[in-house]
């Protein structure tokens, strides 16, 4: 009697304190299908999202260990209270379309600056197509994901903007490609056979001069003089016109700019009542010397013009992100509002003698390098050029990669 | 050779039939440098463009120079096949061919000439590719006449003494050819 019941006990206590080892031993199959739902309470308690278990009248009665984490109690304090009186009536759980066995809505909560967003599934539960009032809210923090979302479709729509500029861009260049080369095969024609009347003249000219007796009288010959001149004039304009519509073909290297602007400085003649500050730093930038001592020259040379009285041209560098910045700053004369556009533009000149292509071929120059050039002036104070060398990558490629970073920084 | 009257009378007439009597400006001059055998320096200019041709011709004839033209590199192929010139001034635009084609039978058919290519293309490459092509100097378009007239005379001066050179050397290989068989009749006189 006393074993018996000796092993009746030890099996009871065995049956309650392991409560698996026996039944798993006794009845095997019911044991599997009690696994597979203990496993399901496990996920169920463990997974990330809380899951709340309501009743007909919206009281808790049962939650997870997220649900728990969200309100802040046990879940002793919980379960029996309607989620209003829990302070969770944010969840809105009438807004939600009852009509459906499941629906959704997104909702902010929390603090003024620390809100987060949630994604709220309502679940009913329904017996024989009959509404019980059981209810299961599924509460997901999306915070993470609407913010990334957010960051993306601001890149996204940055991007595309930028692309739209970029084959805007790309389109006027090749279109204005096309029109130089048209252009310049035109000009090209035409230059070269105005050369040869040009020769013609000429060749009169000189027998006219040194040849008949023209050239004994000293008015005659200042007549002629004066034909020469002009010839060289013309000649001139049809350099011009055959330079600027002429392919830039650029031959780039490593180069020192101060010593670039040093030989550009020393090729010319600064007027006695110009003072010349050259404040540039030690660079080497990627460029064709013999072009961009061209553009330097010519810059130099019209602000030596915008100075006729004197003056002080300070020649300034400076790195930025879009390259390296030279500044040609001029006490000048400056340019007036009214013709800033037009000074790009080729023919254009301010000046009795010369074509005008300065500025447009040096435009020109600076772009073919991938550079920009642009001006500031202010009427009476004087002038400012700047032109960009980019350095390293296409400098709107490195842009768009700092503004990605920026952004990024922000979001996290 | 005995130099008769017949022969003198003969060679004042022939000048007359010269071709180049016509072109030369003073007759007598041309004719006394004929008979000492000396000649002026010919010179075929060869341009589409009639002004051209014609402010050349003026101008180098007033400096002494027999001229010719051509307007055509055909003509200008023909003329040079039939007479000899000293230099040659080529536009490098004809109306058939370009000045530079011109270069390669020029060098067959008379490579003492010297040749002149007129451009209006200041560029390098072009520079180049004529001296490359057998082009002796170019000169650029709108052309100044005194610039042309220096060129003229720096070609004909070396032309003068490439035909000194060649002359003294050929004189020399005579001699030294000619001592050659003294030695020879020397060393078989004995026998």
């Amino acid at each position: 009697m006393v074993i018996f019941s000796t092993i009746i006990i030890t099996l009871a206590i065995v049956y309650f304190k392991h409560d698996t080892a026996l039944p798993a031993a006794l009845c095997p199959r019911s044991h599997k299908i009690e696994q597979k739902m203990e496993l399901r309470e496990s996920i169920i308690e463990e997974m990330s999202s809380a899951i709340l278990l309501l009743d007909e009248e919206n009281r808790v009665t049962d939650l997870n260990r997220a649900a728990m984490n969200l309100l802040g109690s046990k879940s002793s304090d919980v379960l029996g209270m309607e989620i209003d009186a829990l302070g969770l009536e944010w969840l809105e759980v009438d807004e939600f379309d009852s009509s459906h066995a499941a629906s959704s809505r997104e909702v902010k909560h929390g603090e003024v600056g620390h809100e987060r967003e949630y994604e709220i599934e309502l679940l009913t539960y329904d017996e024989d197509e009959v509404s019980t009032g059981y209810k299961a809210l599924i509460i997901r923090d999306i915070t993470v994901y609407k913010r990334a979302m957010a960051y993306w479709e601001a890149q996204y729509k940055r991007y595309s903007r930028y692309l739209e500029r970029l084959v805007e861009q790309r389109t006027r260049q090749l279109r204005d490609a096309e029109r130089m080369a048209a252009i310049g095969e035109l000009a090209s024609m035409v230059g070269h056979d105005i050369r040869n009347p040009l020769t013609a003249i000429s060749g009169a000219t000189y027998f006219l001069k040194n040849k008949s007796g023209l050239g004994a009288d000293e008015r005659s010959r200042e007549m002629l003089d004066l034909i020469d001149d002009n010839i060289e004039e013309s000649n001139k304009i049809v350099s011009d016109l055959l330079e600027y519509s002429r392919d830039i073909q650029l031959d780039r290297s490593a180069t020192n700019l101060l010593g670039l602007l040093g030989d550009a400085l020393s090729s010319i003649e600064i007027p006695e009542d110009v003072m010349v500050v050259n404040d540039v730093g030690e660079e080497y930038i990627d460029v064709d010397g013999q072009y961009v001592k061209r553009v330097f020259l010519n810059i130099i040379r019209n602000a030596f013009d915008a100075m006729p009285h004197g003056g002080t041209l300070t020649i300034t560098s400076r790195k930025s992100i879009r390259g390296l910045e030279l500044s040609f700053n001029d006490t000048g004369v400056g340019i007036p509002e009214e013709i800033m556009d037009d000074i790009w533009r080729p023919l254009f000149t301010t000046k009795p003698k010369g074509m005008g292509f300065g500025l447009a071929i040096c435009k020109r120059i600076v772009e073919r390098h991938g550079g920009e050039m642009a001006v500031e002036s202010r009427v009476g104070e004087g002038t400012t050029f700047t032109v960009v060398f980019p350095l390293g990558l296409d400098f709107q490629d490195e842009r768009v990669l700092l503004d990605v970073e920026e952004t990024f920084q922000k979001v996290k | 050779m005995d130099k008769g009257w017949f022969h003198i009378f003969f060679k004042s007439i022939i000048p007359l039939l010269h071709s180049n009597y016509y072109h030369a400006k003073s007759k007598w001059q041309f004719t006394i440098k004929w008979v000492i055998g000396m000649t002026d320096p010919k010179i075929l200019v060869i341009d589409d463009d009639k002004s051209i041709r014609k402010i050349f011709r003026i101008n180098l004839e007033e400096e002494g120079y027999i001229i010719d033209l051509a307007e055509s590199g055909e003509e200008a192929l023909r003329k040079v096949e039939n007479q000899r010139y000293n230099l040659a001034l080529i536009d490098i635009k004809l109306g058939d061919m370009e000045g530079t084609d011109l270069l390669e039978s020029f060098q067959e058919k008379a490579p003492q000439m010297k040749k002149i290519i007129v451009t209006g293309f200041p560029s390098l490459q072009n520079a180049i590719q004529a001296l490359n092509r057998g082009a002796d100097a170019y000169i650029l378009k709108p052309v100044k006449i005194d610039q042309l007239l220096e060129i003229i005379e720096e070609q004909l001066r070396k032309q003068q003494e490439e035909k000194e050179f060649s002359e003294e050397k050929m004189s020399r290989f005579i001699e030294d050819r000619v001592n050659e068989l003294e030695t020879i009749k020397e060393y078989y006189k004995p026998i």
